[in-house]
């Protein structure tokens, strides 16, 4: 004969998995997913560069054409390799946070994961590439339940060498190359103007608008380099947090992975009120 | 992992160009303001230091996109070399030596973004030249 299982035993697991406390999990990846959000604000590019730069060209040579026409392809691709690295980065918090959902049932990470692997990554090195892949991998498996509840901090530990080598390059791209084009950017405004206030045939008034435009000028870029500045601080402290939380903490309700997750918290939203008053 | 390695590195040499194009800018504004050179000494050099941060802007595109494993060794010769610049170069008395400083220190830069091997060399032969000089003037 066969028993009839009550409906309950069904209901079980479900219940359980609402009682595991994921809260922390979620304020985590909500927290990491709100910082990313930046990214959309830093107004600069590699491509925006270019096209400043083009128009300085213009400028300096009084060229006028019936269109600008820059040359920016090799600032385009650089600008996918940063939208590639930032994707992989956004896809993992986002996937962490649906883990820490206690209503998934399913998700399906296959529409990002295919933009992902046609995405061309030209500079990557074995290291990164693998990482970036076995980043993406983890996401679409941690996403069908295996992982679930205390796994998630031994999926997040797994997770952490490729989610600090992603990091770390994106960082190292806006801080390092992307500012570096901008500080390259000030110097030729600085040796132009300042030959403007030189040149004999110009009025003090000419002159004058000249180094108004000057520090209009650095005024902004000022205010980009802070904003960039601040992104790679975000990505640098998810880094660092996720590996903290990871490592020391063997399960998500343990106190000290709360806590940790309140540090980091703290520390975002104080990195996020930079960000705010620079758009003010 | 050489390959991230190289990008930092790469991306340090157009920092060291940028700044050696800052201090070569600082010494042609000086020398005009003290009218020891001509204005057409002053807008060539300062075409010449645009070269220079014309491919420091291509250096840092590089690192973003690719680094050539060949070229990690020119780059690090290359350090040593901007170091010596960086320190000498205000203190250049003859402009002769300061312009062909940095007119050979764009061609060489130049050539590491071309990835040509063979001017990289000889560049890098030429400077040792001209830096040989700047103590006998």
């Amino acid at each position: 004969m066969v028993r009839k299982i009550p409906a309950v035993i069904f209901l079980v697991p479900g219940f359980l998995l609402a009682c595991t406390n994921l809260k922390p999990i979620q304020q985590l990846s909500s927290e990491a997913s709100q910082g990313l959000l930046h990214m959309h604000e830093l107004e600069y590019s590699f491509t925006r560069h270019c096209k400043d730069d083009c128009y300085f060209q213009k400028i300096q040579t009084y060229t006028i054409d019936r269109k600008l026409d820059c040359f920016c392809t090799d600032y385009e691709e650089a600008d996918r390799v940063v939208k590639d690295l930032f994707l992989v980065l956004e896809n993992y918090w986002s996937g962490l946070g649906l883990l820490g959902s206690p209503g998934l049932v399913n998700y399906d990470l296959s529409a990002p994961m295919k933009g992902l692997q046609s995405a061309k990554l030209i500079d990557m090195s074995e290291g990164e590439a693998s990482a970036f892949q076995k980043l993406s991998e983890l996401a679409v498996n941690a996403s069908t339940g295996q992982y679930r509840k205390n796994r998630i901090v031994y999926h997040m530990k797994e997770a952490d060498p490729r989610l600090s080598l992603i990091s770390k390059k994106l960082a190292f791209v806006l801080e390092e190359n992307l500012l570096g084009l901008l500080e390259i950017q000030k110097e030729s405004w600085y040796a132009y103007y300042k030959t403007l206030t030189i040149n004999d045939t110009l009025s003090p008034l000419e002159k004058e608008w000249a180094v108004e435009k000057y520090y209009r000028l650095l005024e902004d870029s000022d205010t980009i380099h802070l904003r960039v500045q601040s992104m790679a601080g975000i990505l640098d402290l998810l880094a660092v947090s996720h590996r903290e939380l990871s490592r020391k903490n063997q399960k998500a309700s343990q106190d000290g992975f709360k806590s940790g997750v309140r540090k980091l918290s703290e520390e975002m939203r104080s990195l996020q009120y930079e960000f705010e008053k620079l758009n003010e | 992992m050489k390959e991230r390695v190289d990008s930092v590195f790469l991306s340090q040499v157009a920092d060291d160009f940028l700044e050696i194009a800052k201090k070569f800018n600082d010494y042609r504004f000086e020398k005009i303001s003290q009218q020891l050179i001509s204005q057409t000494t002053f807008v060539e050099m300062g075409i010449k230091a645009n070269q220079l941060m014309e491919t420091a802007r291509e250096m840092k595109l590089l690192s973003t996109l690719i680094v050539e494993p060949e070229a990690a060794e020119a780059l690090q010769q290359l350090q040593a070399i901007n170091q010596e610049i960086k320190v000498n170069i205000t203190s250049l008395k003859s402009i002769q030596v300061a312009f062909n400083l940095i007119g050979t220190l764009g061609e060489l830069a130049q050539a590491v973004v071309e990835k040509k091997p063979a001017t990289i060399a000889e560049n890098i032969r030429t400077i040792m030249n001209v830096l040989a000089k700047k103590t006998e003037e």
